[in-house]
């Protein structure tokens, strides 16, 4: 549904993006993350034919940036950093502008929908200027989709809101999901881009990572088992690293670390192993890694990992072409 | 609906819950519309013997040149017309302040509002947006001042003698309403575009009124010290320059007025 090749945006001789390929898939939530400044924003705009690309392109539901912007401009909606909302108007007024602008046939309908949908109805005649941070994000969702956009872009969509609108907020995406529509998602917030997104981009300027979050974790710190047992021995330890497929084995007092290429199917061999040499298994755990962590590690070395699109997204893009 | 009807729509709608602004535009009007009534039966009343001093009697003169029917009138009513005349210029800032005020708010409120982006993101043209953003601006504002003139020409009728408004509403005070209005609604505007793209408040932006309101100001003293009357050819030959001003500084606005240029470049 999205592709760019090589996408670059540069401010006055500042590189805001630099070569950024990626593709994002028909109905798929795609996680934009990146420190402040690190072109989150730019890509965005850049993909709702705001700014112009200064080199390299983007293809919107096949419509390439730069060359038919009114036709991206109806396909797609954006939810921006700031709600936007034009406080002195109604919530209704606000939809039924954008509405209009987007040339919905039916207005009110569409209006009412969504109104109801976000449960902003019993409000609807209220300036918005009265409303609460969160319903102002919900309006500004509700505004992005009253056109019924194939894509959505939200950049920033739960940025300062409560625990509990967050997650109405975040449901809702979820819940647009399911309805086929595909979403960019820029976020800050690493457990919301662990919760919804299939595949993460880590940009920093330049593209850092891409991948879902699972496949990124194994890149980056591979798959490791921690057993924990009532006593660890040497016998135990030598058991262990005899065994041709252990990666890497660690103890941590009671427990063992270690270090497997196939866990699956390498945890019941490593099980009857250590129960052959006598040790009492309390438990065994995969090693879990937040996105977080994933994400620290990533914008800390950057530059010296090459995790950028994996072969079947460069497959695939290459076949979009 | 064409897209700029909407903006027009939206504006406007916006426009009526500003009170404060809609104040701001009200008030010149109703000040440019009493105030010389104020001074035709005041002015007489308080200073019996000194109202028809020299500056006065300089006009009435150069009046007198140019309409001779005006010699035989009563000195009172020369007076009378005198004042109106002058106030039929003052009525220029009415539009140039409200084209100005409705202007640099729709944009710097914009920008500070944060509403441009998504506006810019739907499929509307920046020359269909721009151009909503003009008519509700220049529309209100010569409405206001030809309503405004309206209610002059009614009070004139009722209070003052029918040779009076005769005198006043002629070619020139009708050109400067109906034709110089409109234009100087549109330059005030141009460059509430233009200025608004680099302001970041909506009265630091109205202090380019002040490059228009000098003029009108400087041709109500000069005609106020006799220096000259303002005739018809005259004002006519104004609004020829100021259709070339408009023209250039809508231009400007225009180029100004490209998504990419607003979203990156205005501050």
């Amino acid at each position: 549904m999205i592709t760019t090749r090589e996408l670059t945006k540069v401010y006055d001789g500042k590189v805001a993006v630099e070569a950024l390929t990626m593709e994002i898939r028909s109905g798929e939530i795609f996680g934009l993350l990146g420190p402040n400044g690190a072109g989150k924003t730019t890509t965005v705009r850049m993909l709702a034919a705001l700014i112009s690309p200064t080199s390299g392109e983007a293809v919107i539901g096949g419509y390439r940036v730069g060359e038919q912007n009114a036709a991206i401009r109806r396909l797609v909606g954006i939810v921006t950093e700031a709600p936007g909302l034009y406080e002195r108007l109604s919530a209704r007024e606000n939809l039924e502008i954008y509405a209009k602008l987007y040339g919905v046939s039916n207005v009110a309908r569409q209006v009412e929908k969504y109104l109801h949908l976000l449960e902003l109805w019993d409000r609807r005649d209220d300036p918005v200027g009265t409303f609460s941070k969160g319903m102002k994000q919900k309006l500004a969702l509700a505004r992005a989709l009253v056109h019924e956009p194939r894509v959505l872009l939200l950049d920033e969509p739960t940025s300062g809101l409560d625990p509990q609108m967050t997650k109405v907020v975040r449901d809702f995406i979820a819940d647009l999901k399911g309805q086929g529509r595909t979403i960019l998602l820029c976020t800050h917030n690493l457990d919301e881009a662990e919760r919804l997104c299939d595949r993460i981009l880590v940009l920093k300027t330049r593209p850092i990572a891409l991948d879902t979050p699972q496949a990124l974790r194994r890149r980056l710190f591979g798959r490791r088992i921690i057993v924990t047992l009532e006593a660890v021995t040497d016998r135990i330890l030598e058991r262990v690293r005899t065994l041709d497929f252990v990666l890497d084995v660690q103890q941590e007092d009671r427990r063992l670390v270690i270090a497997l290429s196939d866990p699956e199917r390498q945890n019941p061999i490593l099980v009857r192993a250590l129960v052959e040499v006598g040790a009492a298994i309390r438990f065994l755990t995969e090693e879990e890694h937040s996105l977080e962590e994933i994400y620290l590690r990533l914008i800390e070395e950057e530059g010296g990992m090459p995790v950028l699109p994996s072969a079947s997204d460069r497959a695939e893009a290459s076949s979009a072409r | 609906m064409s897209a700029v009807l909407v903006i027009l729509q939206k504006e406007w709608a916006d426009l009526r819950r500003h009170r404060l602004l809609m104040l701001s535009m009200m008030a010149p009007a109703v000040v440019f519309l009493l105030l010389p009534f104020a001074l035709v039966i005041l002015v007489p009343l308080l200073d019996p013997s000194g109202w028809n001093d020299r500056n006065v009697q300089r006009m009435a003169e150069l009046l007198g040149r140019a309409e001779p029917d005006l010699r035989r009138m009563d000195p009172l009513l020369v007076f009378h017309i005198y004042i109106f005349r002058q106030f039929t210029l003052m009525f220029l800032l009415i539009p140039i302040l409200g084209a100005l005020s409705i202007a640099t708010y729709s944009i710097v409120g914009e920008k500070q509002n944060r509403t441009l982006e998504p506006l810019l993101a739907t499929p509307i043209r920046t020359t269909e947006l721009l151009w909503g953003k003009s008519l509700a601006a220049a529309l209100p504002a010569t409405l206001l001042t030809w309503i405004t003139f309206g209610f002059y020409v009614l009070l004139m009728r009722v209070l003052s003698p029918a040779e009076v408004l005769a005198h006043v509403v002629n070619p020139v005070g009708l050109s400067l309403i109906f034709l110089i209005g409109p234009l100087v609604a549109i330059l005030s505007l141009g460059l509430g575009v233009i200025v608004s793209s680099r302001a970041k408040d909506p009265r630091t932006a109205q202090q380019i009124g002040v490059l228009l309101i000098l003029p009108i100001m400087a041709l109500f003293i000069m005609q106020m010290r006799g220096f000259f009357l303002l005739r018809a050819r005259w004002v006519w030959l104004g609004a020829a320059v100021l259709l070339a001003l408009d023209v250039i500084i809508l231009k400007i606005g225009a180029r100004l007025f490209q998504r990419e240029t607003i979203l990156t470049r205005w501050t």
